[in-house]
């Protein structure tokens, strides 16, 4: 299994997640962060802003349609300017659901 | 080392801290998070008694806890059982334990590096 966390803009939050139903993943876990990246925030006039708003989403997949689900953020996330986010990926070893105790998604 | 993501009900973290404590898992780091599952959020009946209103009301994403540990290999099996024994209410919307290898972890205050940081 690979967990994904994805930092995006908040306004594409609808976008992203209405695109990740549309593939038929409609498990998430998301959370207000506060972030910057190589740019170091951004300047406007004298205001500097080294923290920006951001919202990350975690969605844990099987092996097979990470690629797919980072796909889909991805299109989905993307406006080309600086800000749009990052996708990190990482290996889950294990995951147990509570309700049945069981080793299984 | 491990690192253990467990997405619980908000309000059972206080019991599993304490059972976490019990056998000898005192840091973590937790955050309130919204999010939902396989059931894609809650669906209840709104008791309005008003005709007008949809009686099924979608909740989209449910508040939840997640809690974020380090530990090392040798408790990755009790604290996983201890979670789901304080968590496991059987109902859905009880959370998911996602464990994760870690590469290493550095102590800030002395520079240490590897289990010792976690132990």
């Amino acid at each position: 299994m690979k967990m994904i966390k994805a930092v995006i803009r908040p306004e594409k939050e609808f976008d992203v997640i209405h695109g990740l139903e549309k593939e038929g993943f409609y498990s998430l876990t998301k959370l207000d962060v506060l972030g910057r990246g190589k740019q170091r925030g951004v300047q406007v006039g004298s205001a500097v802003y080294d923290e920006l708003a951001k919202l990350m989403l975690i969605v844990v997949v099987e092996d097979k349609d990470a690629t797919k689900v980072v796909e889909t953020i991805r299109s989905h996330a993307q406006t080309g300017n600086f800000g749009d986010g990052k996708i990190f990926i990482s290996e889950v070893a294990e995951a147990y659901t509570i309700r049945t105790g069981k080793n299984k998604l | 080392m491990r690192e253990i993501i467990a997405m619980i009900r908000p309000g059972k973290d206080r019991q599993t801290k304490e059972a976490l404590a019990r056998i000898g898992c005192l840091a973590m780091t937790s955050v309130r998070v919204r999010g939902r599952g396989k059931q894609r959020g809650l669906k209840y009946s709104a008791l309005t008694g008003d005709s007008s209103v949809p009686q099924f009301v979608m909740m989209k994403y449910l508040p939840k806890k997640m809690l974020y540990l380090a530990i090392n290999d040798t408790l990755v099996k009790p604290v996983v059982q201890a979670i789901i024994r304080v968590n496991q209410t059987g109902e859905h919307g009880d959370g998911k334990i996602f464990v994760l290898k870690m590469k290493d972890a550095v102590r800030i205050r002395t520079g240490e590096e590897g289990e010792v940081v976690v132990r």
